[in-house]
Order: structure tokens, then C-alpha cells, then sequence
């Protein structure tokens, strides 16, 4: 027996150094296995919001008509939220990296791989209604944090972006009654972008981009919601008019330029 | 009659057999010792840190899985180990971030031909691999010294096994150049 071993095993035996139990351990991998799941559903939680956000303004669309809209986007878009969710999606990588089918991966692909999987359930949590649902509870309850976040969204809507009712509807220009109840003159010219094989019908329920002028909104892109039926006034419980009719209007009529 | 594994013998100490642990430091103390030396490239506090890495092995003994091979888990803490006396002396030669751990590469798989024929250069060049930098160093000195696979160093390093073909790679062409320019300079 050599010296440094007699002199570790004597160490042992006196009790100088001893072996920390196994709980401990298996209580570690407990706690660190937790906290990527929780790490993971705070950034599925956070990226799936921000594209509730995004569709229920209307901002989603905003890049597709053009540097108006992306600089709309770039603007409007909620990006503490974005920046919250990166953060967290960081923290998840870090998290995950610790386990062996992470860093036996090069970075490029477990980085890649979880990016795509958290942006998956995202877009697959943000089809269901959940946050619909979830902003329904947190704005009854008060939820602290919660009902502010998703009062944010239907309240104070991106400037340049107006979501409404499509009616009394011209080659040139529509009237738009604005979720809010205001109504506004949408006017058209021939660089306005509408939606591709567009047919825009009285009651249509529509994200308009454009800026507001008084009661006038030059648009720069009409989007239709397809997502959402149009909410009338009786509907928003503000009472008063009734339902509109909604006659479909030949789309032809249109010469603006859609969409591609 | 069958030698006993070390996983074996890691099984008999988590159970509290501590003479066990007597033979995990006879078999792996010469081999961690010339890590050590190969890792920090100095004799200093060598028996120190080695004896450091024992009594850490002990006490977390209990981490270690018997489903897994004990070489690349005691390696790993070997490796951290000397890490941190680097940091402590402010010549760690790792960085936070490494380039070959990015993309994917394909790199010459393994095999035991080529390797009993490398291992024989390797032992020759023993002094050049001292030149070489710390991260070519280390896997090189893992794999034709210490006998680990790929897939073990990669557990050591906790990097992508393709990262470590990668420094193979390139330290087997780092030793092939400091080989021709020691045979041009001796004529």
C-alpha cells in the first residue's frame, strides 16, 4: 500500500472524509430535471403569448405589406416579452445542456433542436384558445401580473393598426366600426395592399394598417381576420344596433394590389 | 479467472466496502498522475491534486452510475480538477466559448489499426505533445494514454464527440508538423 493510498483510506476511517448520501444526488437531478420544465414552460408560456398578441393586433400581418408594415412591426411589436422569452429560451439551453444528448450534440443542432421545438408549441398553444381562456381567468380574477398583460393586448392596440367591422363599402374607401366602437372612414388608393384573391364583404371583421387622421385611415394594407368573427356592439355588451346584413361584394370591383 | 471491473469495485464501495476503494486508487493512480502531469505540464503539487481528486471521487461516489463505464466518470472530475488549478493560477487555457463545438464535422472514425500504429509515434513524440495547446493536449493525451474512445472523452469534456475528432485531427497534423520541423532542425 502506497502512501497516498493508506493515507486517503486512513482519512476515511477516522471519518475525516465521507461519502454524501445518495438522496442528495438523486434530490439534485430532481430539482435540475424541474426547473428545465419549468424554465421550459415559462418560454412556451412566453412565446406563444407574444404570437397571441401579435395575431389578435393584427401585427403578425404588418410585414407583409411592405417597409410601412415592417417598421410598424419593428415598432409595435412587445418586446420585453420577446426579449423575456429569449432570455428564458437561453436559460432552457443552458439547462438542457447538462444532460448528455445535449452536449454530445454539436451546439448548432441541440441549439437549432430546441429553438424549433419551443417555437412548435408555441404556435400549436397559441391555435388553441388557451391564451383566449387564460386572459378571460387572469382579467375575472385580477390576477396580479397576468390581467394586465392580457388587458394589453385588447386595449391599447399598436398605433397604425385599427381592428374592426367592415361596412358601407366603396371602390375607393369603407367604413370601418372599430372594435372600440369608433367609426372610421378606411380610404383605399391603388397602393394599398389587400389580401390576395381579396373579397372584402360589409360585416367582414378586418385589421386595417394605415395612420389615423381624425376619422380617416390612409391604409397601407387591409388584412382580413380570419381568425375571429366580426363582434358587434350588441355582442361587445355595449347595446344598441343590430346585426348587420352582410352582402358579399364582387371582388372584382377591386383593382388594388393583393397580397403575394 | 476474470479481473474484477471497476464498475464492480465502485458498486462494492457505494455499498461502504472502503478497502474497495483501496484498489480503485491503485489502478488509477499512476494513470491520473500522468494526466495530471501531461494536463498541467508541470511535476508541481502533482500528488496534491491527485489525492484531491480521490477524496472527491469518494465523496461522491454515490453519483456515479454502475450502468456507466467509471474511467470517463473519474477522468471527468480529474478534468475539472485541474481546470480549476489552472483558473487558480490564472493559466486556464480554456475559453467559455469554442468555435469547434458549433457545427457539425465529419471527422475519420476510430480504429485499431491505425490507432496501435499512432500509439507507437505518439510514445515517440511524448515531448512534442507538451507543444501542442492544451485542448489538442488533453485529447490527445485521453485517447492514446489513458485509452478512452471518442465517445468516452466526449463524456470527460462534456463537448460533441464530433468536436473531439475534430481536435484529434488537428493535433495528429499539429504533432506531424512540430515532427518535420524537429527533423529539419537536427538535420
Amino acid at each position: 500500500m502506497d502512501n497516498l493510498q493508506k493515507n486517503i483510506l486512513n482519512k476515511i476511517k477516522a471519518g475525516e472524509i465521507s461519502m454524501v448520501p445518495k438522496w442528495h444526488f438523486v434530490l439534485r437531478g430532481v430539482l435540475w430535471a424541474t426547473m428545465t420544465i419549468v424554465v421550459a414552460l415559462i418560454a412556451i408560456y412566453l412565446l406563444s403569448f407574444v404570437m397571441f398578441a401579435l395575431r389578435e393586433s393584427g401585427l403578425m400581418f404588418a410585414p407583409l405589406f411592405g417597409w410601412s408594415g415592417l417598421v410598424l412591426f419593428i415598432v409595435s411589436s412587445p418586446w420585453i416579452i420577446i426579449l423575456a422569452s429569449g432570455f428564458f429560451l437561453l436559460a432552457l439551453y443552458v439547462l438542457v445542456s447538462h444532460y448528455s444528448f445535449s452536449y454530445q450534440k454539436p451546439l448548432v443542432y441541440s441549439m437549432v433542436g430546441l429553438v424549433f421545438l419551443v417555437i412548435a408549441l408555441s404556435s400549436f398553444i397559441q391555435t388553441t384558445g388557451f391564451h383566449n381562456q387564460a386572459g378571460d381567468f387572469a382579467n375575472r380574477h385580477g390576477v396580479p401580473g397576468l390581467a394586465p398583460l392580457y388587458r394589453g393586448v385588447g386595449e391599447r392596440p399598436p398605433q397604425d393598426v385599427t381592428k374592426g367591422t367592415v361596412s358601407e363599402l366603396t371602390d375607393s374607401q369603407f367604413t370601418l366600426i372599430a372594435d372600440s366602437g369608433e367609426v372610421y372612414t378606411v380610404e383605399l388608393n391603388n397602393r394599398t395592399k389587400l389580401p390576395k384573391q381579396a373579397e372584402l364583404i360589409e360585416g367582414e371583421s378586418v385589421f386595417v394598417f394605415g395612420h389615423l387622421e381624425e376619422t380617416t385611415i390612409k391604409a397601407f394594407g387591409v388584412r382580413i381576420n380570419n381568425g375571429q368573427q366580426p363582434r358587434l356592439p350588441e355582442e361587445r355588451g355595449e347595446g344598441g344596433g343590430e346585426r348587420q346584413s352582410r352582402p358579399a361584394l364582387d371582388g372584382s370591383s377591386y383593382k388594388m394590389r393583393t397580397v403575394e | 479467472m476474470t479481473e474484477v471491473s471497476d464498475e464492480e469495485i465502485a458498486t462494492a464501495v457505494q455499498s461502504g466496502n472502503v478497502e474497495a476503494f483501496g484498489e480503485l486508487i491503485n489502478r488509477y493512480e499512476a494513470k491520473l498522475k500522468r494526466y495530471a502531469l501531461k494536463f498541467l505540464n508541470t511535476s508541481e503539487e502533482i500528488e496534491d491534486l491527485v489525492q484531491d481528486v480521490f477524496i472527491k471521487s469518494y465523496t461522491n461516489i454515490q453519483s456515479f452510475d454502475a450502468e456507466q463505464k467509471f474511467s470517463p466518470w473519474i477522468y471527468r472530475i480529474a478534468h475539472n480538477t485541474f481546470v480549476n488549478e489552472l483558473k487558480r493560477k490564472g493559466r486556464s487555457g480554456f475559453s467559455i466559448f469554442d468555435a469547434d463545438t458549433v457545427l457539425p464535422f465529419i471527422v475519420a472514425k476510430e480504429t485499431t489499426d491505425s490507432k496501435a500504429l499512432e500509439n507507437e509515434l505518439v510514445e515517440e513524440m511524448g515531448h512534442m505533445i507538451d507543444r501542442l495547446p492544451l485542448k489538442y493536449r488533453e485529447a490527445i493525451v485521453l485517447h492514446y494514454y489513458e485509452s478512452l474512445s471518442y465517445q468516452e472523452i466526449s463524456e470527460v469534456l462534456k463537448i460533441p464527440v464530433t468536436t473531439v475528432g475534430v481536435r484529434m485531427t488537428r493535433a495528429r497534423a499539429k504533432l506531424k508538423e512540430l515532427y518535420q520541423a524537429n527533423e529539419l532542425h537536427h538535420g
